[in-house]
């Protein structure tokens, strides 16, 4: 793209950013041709093809541009444009930038005016697949499938899902997390029962991983608090206390102190812990402290 | 191998990449005082190792030097951070500062690069014309504030009114903050306002109403906070809302105990720094994130607010030799020394002997290179174990006596008595909301 030719109309802005800026980038030419376009058509406010275009080329040369993705968008609504292939343009940006903020927005930003239906959700589900694909505990990918799966209501399978991804590797918290979104987004009670065994299960295979260990603290946590969301919770603790002290785990000791109502078994496990868990001395003091 | 601290008894894909960062890390352990002649010889060339003893040093002046090549001319290969140009300026003034080398003739350029990115509709922006944005306006705030001292124009130059304006045209009807028009709302959102409205004598009940409701939102059933609701728990989100909670009074809102051992859990046995989730690796600048959040968590514990730093007045003069500074040395075997709930002592050994890099700046992990934002934050992590809740003002320090850096203020992340410069210089300004948006 000539931009002179593009835009013969318009006077290029430089940058001011004042006398002897600090942190001043020695942007390439090319960067600051396209930069200085880009702030006369800021200034201008024109919202055309044109203009759509260069936000284009903003944005592949620094995808992190959130007035340049910002602008995009004023275009694509202005030019009533087709989504479809705007959705294709950031995934081709986003293939090398899977921890930016701004394109991830931006497909959040599209699919609230573009799903239609669940079948649109599927399509994006697949996308964030992808990325989890490369890279297991993507924070952004995460949080992208939480906002698809609650604003379309696409609840179904992700469960199953979830549990091939655990079942992958225990250790992904970022899957243990997302199971407790699924169980507890969609409403209505919970079997605890179901959830304990699957949970208890997990714990069994590694006693010291923390992320069964967490999640099954927080589901008795809850469920002592407010029982009626769920169901079969009676005899529950009493399982998970049992197998808990079975553990020779930092983590199902930690549980122990937690749950367990006898007030010298807390104290005793709680002084263990001050010497097995040591980095945590002062942690598991005070712990012991308020016993 | 078998000092490694993790256990497992499925090998996963998480265990296999914790052991190569354990195998990564150990060699950084090893016992000084049994390095034969030349390599102890090497260590005290290349400034790791004090003269006289086995202490291991922090980098000074090589930190210094390497943190002004940020300030300076950047190559191209910064265009992909042409958005986040507060944040180098930020990044490398605070740990200067931390440092106490922030040059005073270099002040008056950061106010005048830093105004040129504010917006007269409130808030600054990455450069010059860039739409205003959360993290440059809390980024270009901090900075301006840090220098302000030495340069009063910095507390001039921040537009009071219009800011706050462009703070409520950011709220959202549940009481989160976008981090600009048409932009994401997470609690980085709704942090950078806070504490940037603190500062500036904004923080009207109008400003705040909901504020804290949103934020509690975000804690998970593990204990720490996420991005938004239903997200996992994860360090950076985590200090935001904590420190957001905090500065508004309401941190006994959340969940302190369950928050509490999710941070405490977050220090790695072995490696002695934090990792930002569980099952994740150690890295640097978690010693802030995670450290920092603890600090707030133990202050508020013992009644301090938002603004009270947990640090005694202390502004240290050292010099490379650090005869003359009172510190309370701490090894990685004490444990117990310091009053923040996690090993102050370990921390401390992780950012010096695996964070550094032996030619300035820190890092990520020993395999990953040296950038501004993780030397900014491995230093606002020591000095956060260094100084906070510390018995009568005396700092813990591990290794030289003359790694004693300056206390920062964990809610806020400048140095204490810039917080105290800018409350001062606020507190008669106009703070009434119809008055502000007038
Ligand atoms: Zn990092």
């Amino acid at each position: 793209m000539d931009l002179p030719t593009v835009f013969p109309d318009l006077t290029p802005t430089p940058q001011d950013d004042g006398p002897s800026p600090i942190c001043a980038i020695q942007y390439s030419p090319n960067f600051t041709e396209i930069m200085s376009y880009f702030r006369t058509l800021l200034k201008t406010q024109e919202l055309s093809s044109r203009a759509l275009q260069l936000t284009a080329l903003v944005v592949e040369e620094n995808a992190a541009n959130y007035t340049a993705w910002w602008y995009r968008r004023k275009c694509l609504k202005s030019l009533n444009s087709d989504l479809g292939p705007e959705l294709i343009f950031t995934s081709e940006i986003g293939g090398s930038n899977p921890k930016n903020y701004q394109i991830w927005y931006h497909r959040r930003a599209l699919l609230s005016d573009l799903l239609g239906g669940k079948d649109d959700a599927k399509y994006e589900l697949k996308y964030v697949d992808a990325v989890l694909r490369d890279d297991c505990k993507n924070y952004h990918a995460w949080s992208h499938r939480q906002y698809i799966v609650r604003s379309f209501g696409v609840w179904e399978g992700e469960k199953e899902w979830v549990e091939g991804v655990v079942g992958r590797d225990g250790r992904n918290n970022s899957g243990w997390s997302y199971r407790w979104f699924v169980v507890f987004g969609e409403g209505g009670e919970v079997d605890l029962k179901s959830e304990v065994t699957y949970t208890l299960n997990q714990c069994t295979l590694d006693p010291h991983n923390e992320s069964p260990f967490k999640y099954l603290t927080g589901l008795l946590k809850l469920s002592s608090a407010s029982p009626d969301k769920f169901l079969n919770v009676e005899g529950r603790m009493e399982e998970c206390l049992e197998k808990c002290k079975g553990w020779d785990s930092v983590h199902a000791k930690c549980f122990v102190v937690d749950f367990d109502e006898d007030e010298e078994v807390k104290k005793r496990v709680c002084r263990e812990l001050m010497e097995e868990d040591k980095v945590r001395r002062k942690y598991w003091e005070g712990r012991l402290a308020k016993i | 191998m078998s000092a490694f601290a993790s256990k497992f008894t499925v090998e996963t894909e998480t265990t296999k990449l914790q052991q190569d960062t354990e195998a990564e890390v150990s060699p950084f352990f090893i016992k000084l005082d049994g390095l034969n002649d030349s390599q102890l010889k090497h260590l005290r060339d290349v400034g790791l190792v004090n003269e006289t003893g086995y202490d291991v040093r922090l980098l000074r002046e090589k930190h210094v030097k390497y943190l002004l090549t940020g300030l300076g001319n950047l190559s191209a290969g910064y265009s992909s951070l042409d958005a986040s140009r507060p944040w180098i300026a930020y990044w490398c003034l605070h740990s200067l500062d931390l440092l106490d080398a922030v040059d005073d003739d270099f002040c008056p350029r950061v106010v005048s690069t830093l105004k040129s990115f504010q917006n007269e509709t409130g808030g600054f922006g990455g450069g010059p014309m860039q739409l205003s944005h959360g993290a440059p306006t809390y980024a270009s705030c901090l900075a301006l504030l840090l220098v302000a001292p030495k340069c009063p124009a910095a507390y001039e130059c921040i537009d009071r009114p219009a800011l706050y304006k462009w703070f409520l045209a950011m709220k959202t009807p549940t009481g989160g903050f976008r981090m600009h028009d048409d932009g994401e709302v997470d609690v980085r959102g709704t942090y950078t306002v806070i504490a940037i409205a603190a500062l500036c004598n904004l923080l009207t009940p109008e400003l705040c109403e909901n504020v804290a409701e949103f934020t509690v939102s975000c804690q998970t059933y593990e204990g720490g906070f996420g991005g938004e609701p239903g997200n996992e728990a994860h360090g950076g989100y985590a200090f935001c809302a904590v420190a957001a909670l905090q500065i508004l009074g309401k941190l006994d809102m959340c969940d302190v105990e369950a928050l509490k051992g999710w941070i405490a859990r977050r220090q790695m046995s072995f490696e002695g720094g934090f990792q930002g989730r569980a099952n994740k690796l150690v890295d640097g600048c978690y010693s802030f994130w995670q450290g920092g959040a603890m600090a707030v968590v133990n202050a508020a514990e013992i009644g301090l607010s938002g603004f009270d730093s947990g640090v005694e007045e202390f502004i240290p003069e050292v010099d490379s030799s650090g005869d003359g500074v009172d510190v309370s040395k701490v090894a990685e075997a004490t444990p117990s020394a310091g009053g923040l709930t996690f090993d102050q002592g370990l921390l401390q050994r992780y950012v010096l002997l695996c964070g550094q890099h032996v030619e300035g700046g820190l890092r990520d992990k020993p395999s990953k290179m040296r950038d501004y934002y993780h030397t900014c934050y491995n230093l606002s992590g020591l000095s956060v174990s260094q100084h906070v809740l510390s018995e009568d003002g005396v700092p813990v320090v591990y290794g030289d006596s003359a790694n004693v850096i300056a206390p920062t203020h964990a809610c806020f992340n400048i140095r204490v008595d810039r917080v105290k410069a800018a409350q001062t210089y606020f507190k008669d300004k106009i703070c009434d909301h119809t008055e502000l948006i007038k």
